[in-house]
């Protein structure tokens, strides 16, 4: 065929060409928020602290010393009062006091130091319930599968200084 | 400090299901670009394209070892995700995008190095091309961001947008079409600069 080339056409393909050339040097040069990168870093962090296995100092704190420390309590508190009744713990307040609306703060990361809240900013996020047992907490294995509120408090470099659980919708036990 | 790797994404993704960190922030520092910038263009709202892009890779998070390299590419997959963040948040997806003063705020227009005329002949294209991929259908402007912007294969995009390989070619082919006339309808080429 001999069609006799449109000049409007090749000029409007032209000016398309240009636009989106120029475009695409504006696209390489584009970046995420940073705020993105800082909120997937701390899920990561999460996901990998709940896959991650418990290190033997845990096994033995959870295995060992919280049931000696709670088989203690049990004794100190009831064997006076099976024995006489007189230095029987006043329980009165307990209604006032339970629920207990939150955990304190774990530092995490082998922080020695008390926990600074001033250090990072404080975020809501949800846990798998078994990181509980990661820090010698009682779990319920009925909602092992169910995740749990936690508050976690993450520094200026986006690393997680701590965490603590939380029962603000009343599922956590 | 994370330093830039050559694994490839198959290797990263098997050190991430082992719990590596380091190997998502390399994933992450590698893909960003093309969705958060897929995710821009497609939605024309900087909070959308954050949030898609947020959501495409915590499902990277959920599915560990179970991607498989073999049914397609991880950039491919991510933009997958993230496009149907923009359709499921954003209802009136088939509607053109209104303004794209946020996209160029975004994108950071700026003019390249050249005489003054070229540059500004070709930020006023790029301009132009901007608001005319945000007034077009949006079934043609995410083959057109996919193949024309970001250099994906057309097998690429026709997995993101969950269509075959030839609906593709023809809807990059009449997107273009459609672009050029919305261009020249906003811009008569006579008052572009003569070539």
């Amino acid at each position: 065929m001999n069609i006799k080339p449109d000049p409007q056409a090749a000029r409007d393909k032209a000016w398309l060409d240009a636009g989106l050339a120029g475009l695409r040097a504006e696209m390489a040069r584009l970046k995420a928020p940073a705020r993105i990168e800082r909120e997937l870093f701390t899920r990561a962090r999460l996901a990998h602290l709940g896959r991650a296995p418990l290190p033997l100092w845990r096994i033995l704190l959870q295995q060992f010393f919280v049931p000696a420390v709670a088989i203690g309590v049990v004794v100190a508190l009831f064997v006076p009062f099976l024995a006489g009744g007189l230095l029987a713990p006043d329980l009165s307040g307990e209604a006032e006091l339970a629920p207990q609306s939150e955990t304190p703060f774990y530092a995490l990361g082998g922080t020695k130091a008390e926990l600074d809240l001033s250090q990072g900013v404080v975020v809501a996020t949800e846990l798998p319930r078994r990181i509980l047992l990661d820090f010698g907490l009682p779990i319920d294995p009925g909602e092992l599968g169910q995740p749990i509120k936690a508050d976690v408090l993450v520094g200026a470099r986006g690393e997680i200084l701590g965490v603590r659980f939380t029962n603000r919708t009343g599922e956590v036990k | 400090m994370i330093w830039k790797t050559k694994a490839s994404d198959a290797e990263l993704m098997a050190r991430l299901a082992q719990g590596d960190e380091r190997a998502f922030t390399h994933l992450y520092r590698r893909h960003q670009r093309a969705v958060y910038g897929f995710a821009l263009l497609l939605a024309g709202s900087e909070s959308a394209a954050a949030d898609a892009t947020q959501d495409a890779f915590i499902e990277l998070l959920k599915i560990g070892e179970r991607f498989d390299p073999d049914q397609g590419s991880l950039a491919a997959w991510l933009c997958g995700v993230a496009r149907n963040c923009v359709r499921r948040h954003r209802r009136e997806f088939d509607a053109p995008i209104e303004s794209d003063e946020t996209l160029a705020e975004s994108l950071g227009a700026a003019g390249d190095a050249g005489s003054p005329l070229d540059t500004l002949e070709r930020s006023r294209a790029t301009a132009a091309v901007r608001r005319g991929l945000a007034r077009l259908e949006p079934h043609y402007r995410e083959v057109l961001i996919l193949c024309a912007l970001q250099e994906f294969s057309y097998a690429e995009a026709a997995a993101i947008c969950g269509i075959e390989v030839h609906l593709v070619r023809s809807r990059l082919a009449r997107g273009k079409s459609r672009l050029a006339l919305l261009l020249r309808e906003a811009e008569p080429w006579q008052q572009r600069r003569a070539a």
